[in-house]
């Protein structure tokens, strides 16, 4: 026979319940606006009934008990999100990184080295035309100074590129260390919650917010285990294990997406670090095509030039400061005489003050075809390199365009999975809320029969 | 599907910013009046402008060493009138000597009248151009070529010439080697004056009268060929002048963005701009929230 004390507690733990169930509605109302919040439901279950023993036997239930308080996610998504971010981190870095390399290339517009160029072929044509002629001198010089400057400005910009590219390698190494060793420690508590038989909710979203943000710098697979705790692993190398945290390889083999640290190498995939490699080793080349173009004109210019006689019949100078090995375009500049003084400029093969010979053959450098720069000219060389420079950052920007739909697919499906909806919430909150004001009545039913009971006795 | 309320809001937020970077590209091209503002708006449009301002650059070059060249012919047409007028009084001062009833005194004259012929020679001999140079010397453009002593005219230039690139691959010669036209011309001058002061009436009809009528269709053979040169030159400017244009329509095209066009892709794009942003004001006004009591 039930005691009549069992109407109170059963009352008692359906009022509880849905307390509870306000509350875990409340916190998703609050957490609407958190970013990686994960939805929670309240999962109620029935108490264990209490059996008595009449004619036969029967049970009555005990009323409800919270059997967990769980997270509405899909491991799936979590992973195609991290792949996602993988692949968005790297193209949006190299479409970043690049998109400003570019910057330093004016074409089309004028003002670059294309256009200095064709300003120093032509000075010398109008050399070869009036032979020295002071003003068609100071327009050689100015011409000549004006290429040495722009390429040599060009260059000193990439490699602050390159500088910067470095730089910014070193602290994704600190963020991806710094991301590893965070999911470690919540690898720990997360563990020792679910031994303990709870669901560490927040613990579990911090550690799946870190991994994404870890996924946006180098693409990582990860596995689960029994007690919940993570491994993680780009490429082969375990980068957070059931040790700890391993530090990532900090050292980039040039023009290739390989870091290594002691006999430890790992060839990455994906993310921002990815995307650093990649413009640093484009950086690398665009860099290595300037050097081939100041190489070559300090050649091929020097090799006419050379020929030219002076007045008292000597030959054999130079006109770009040669030196060995060749100076590249860092040090890609007019001679001390020349720059010194723009009269020192010659201009014909026979020491005659009307020979324009040497202009002209160099004038005519401009269209030439050099076998060192792939049989081009010297402008196709560079409108080519131009036009590469182009091409890279609009892939990279096409890619990272890419990415970002893939990215906001997959958002699009996560939260409609696992995000707040606030009218969803007040739904369920009306629901408790008139749960509760039942458990309540009903209480209050019991309580009155009881007080009547109590009334009839005395 | 189920949509998320913090979803509901970054998709406003990511229509917002889709619609706004459209509406800014879209107003950069109608700002900037071109369609490829840097390399990687078109790369294969930004090489193709390249090489055509490549080659209108050498193009404007061309007709730079053009207005050279036309500077030395000008220079040349110029002197070989200069030169004509002087053969021509010559020539009429040897018609006068060549009367056997003029006076010694007269002859004398004469005869110094032409002395003052040959110096404005030297002085034709040694015009300078626009850019310094004396025109008449050869590849020696720097020293005056004519020099002249006890009836004896001195060249100290030199046979070369000097040619421009007029257009890729064509050379054309633009100067007159002063020697020997100017040397001929001097020494039958001094041959008509020797024999005016000496009053050789035969020598002076019937060699050096005809000497100087041989020089004035000489030089005017060469005003002649100088003329056609200027033409050549002028023909050649007009081309490139029209090639230039040609070519800056061409880069124009690729670079250049078609006004009405872009203005119509303006406004679409800030007709999106702006439907993003009502749909946004509009949307979120309903929520349970505002039924409950």
């Amino acid at each position: 026979m039930p005691s009549l004390s069992s109407g109170y507690n059963i009352m008692n733990t359906a009022l509880q319940g849905f307390q509870t169930a306000l509350d875990v509605t409340g916190n998703n109302i609050a957490n609407v606006n958190t970013a990686g919040y994960t939805r929670e439901t309240v999962n109620f279950g029935e108490s264990d009934p209490t059996t008595f023993y009449g004619t036969s036997p029967y049970q009555i239930g005990s009323g409800v008990t919270i059997q967990s308080i769980s997270q509405i996610r899909s491991v799936l998504l979590d992973s195609s999100m991290n792949n996602a971010q993988s692949g968005l981190g790297q193209y949006q870095q190299l479409a970043n990184s690049l998109s400003s390399v570019q910057g330093l290339f004016p074409e089309p517009n004028s003002g670059g080295i294309s256009d200095a160029l064709s300003g120093f072929f032509n000075a010398f044509s109008s050399l070869a035309a009036s032979p020295s002629s002071a003003s068609a001198q100071l327009a050689v010089q100015q011409a000549a100074s004006t290429l040495t400057d722009r390429v040599q400005s060009t260059y000193a910009g990439l490699q602050q590129q390159a500088e910067q590219t470095s730089s910014q390698m070193t602290s994704t190494f600190n963020q991806i260390d710094q991301l590893t060793s965070s999911i470690a420690s919540l690898n720990t508590q997360i563990a020792t919650q679910t031994a303990e038989g709870g669901s560490p909710n927040s613990l579990l979203d911090t550690r799946a917010q870190d991994l994404q943000q870890l996924s946006g710098l180098v693409d990582i697979q990860t596995s689960t285990n029994p007690n919940g705790s993570v491994n993680v692993y780009t490429n082969g190398l375990n980068l957070v294990g059931v040790n700890g945290a391993t530090k990532f390889p900090q050292t980039n083999t040039p023009g290739t997406l390989t870091f290594t640290s002691g006999s430890t190498s790992v060839s990455i995939q994906g993310g921002a670090l990815a995307g650093l490699a990649q413009a640093a080793s484009k950086i690398s080349s665009y860099e290595g095509q300037l050097d081939t173009l100041a190489n070559n004109l300090t050649t091929q210019v020097n090799a006419v030039y050379s020929t030219g006689k002076t007045a008292k019949g000597a030959t054999g100078q130079d006109f770009f400061q040669a030196s060995n090995p060749p100076g590249g375009a860092a040090g890609f500049q007019l001679t001390a005489a020349i720059a010194a003084n723009s009269g020192a400029i010659l201009s014909g093969t026979s020491g005659n003050a009307g020979d324009g010979a040497m202009a002209q053959s160099i004038a005519n450098l401009n269209t030439t075809s050099i076998s060192a720069l792939g049989s081009q000219s010297f402008s196709t060389y560079y409108t080519n390199f131009i036009g590469g420079v182009g091409t890279d950052v609009q892939n990279a920007t096409n890619s990272s365009s890419t990415q970002t739909a893939v990215v906001s697919q997959i958002q699009a499906q996560q939260q409609s999975i696992s995000g707040v909806n606030i009218d969803e919430e007040m739904t369920n909150m009306l629901q408790y809320q008139h749960g509760y004001e039942s458990a309540a009545k009903a209480l209050s039913v019991i309580d009155t029969s009881t007080e009547d009971l109590i009334q009839s006795i005395q | 599907m189920r949509v998320s309320t913090n979803y509901e809001y970054q998709l406003y937020t990511a229509d917002i910013d889709n619609t706004t970077s459209a509406y800014t590209q879209a107003q950069q091209v109608v700002s900037t009046g071109k369609q490829i503002n840097q390399a990687s708006d078109n790369p294969g449009g930004t090489m193709s402008a390249l090489t055509m301002t490549a080659l209108q650059s050498q193009i404007s070059q061309f007709n730079s060493n053009l207005s050279t060249a036309k500077d030395y012919l000008s220079n040349n047409e110029a002197s070989m009138t200069s030169i004509t007028n002087l053969l021509n009084q010559a020539y009429q001062i040897g018609v006068q000597g060549a009367n056997s009833t003029t006076s010694s005194a007269a002859l004398n004259n004469l005869a110094s009248q032409i002395s003052d012929i040959q110096s404005s020679l030297v002085n034709v001999g040694n015009t300078q151009n626009s850019t310094g140079q004396c025109i008449f010397a050869g590849q020696q453009t720097d020293t005056q070529p004519f020099s002249a002593a006890n009836g004896t005219l001195t060249y100290s230039g030199d046979s070369n010439n000097i040619s421009v690139e007029v257009s890729p691959g064509q050379k054309m010669t633009v100067n007159q080697p002063g020697n020997p036209l100017f040397t001929d011309i001097y020494n039958q001058l001094e041959s008509l004056k020797t024999d005016l002061q000496s009053g050789s009436f035969s020598k002076i009809s019937n060699t050096d009268i005809a000497n100087i009528k041989s020089s004035i269709a000489n030089v005017s053979d060469l005003n002649g060929q100088f003329g056609a040169q200027i033409d050549t030159v002028t023909n050649l400017t007009t081309a490139n002048t029209a090639r230039s244009t040609n070519l800056t329509a061409s880069i124009s095209n690729v670079v250049d963005a078609d006004m009405a066009t872009a203005i119509v892709n303006m406004t679409q794009a800030q007709n999106a701009y702006q439907a993003a942003l009502e749909s946004t004001a509009q949307a979120s006004k309903y929520s349970l929230v505002d039924f409950l009591s």
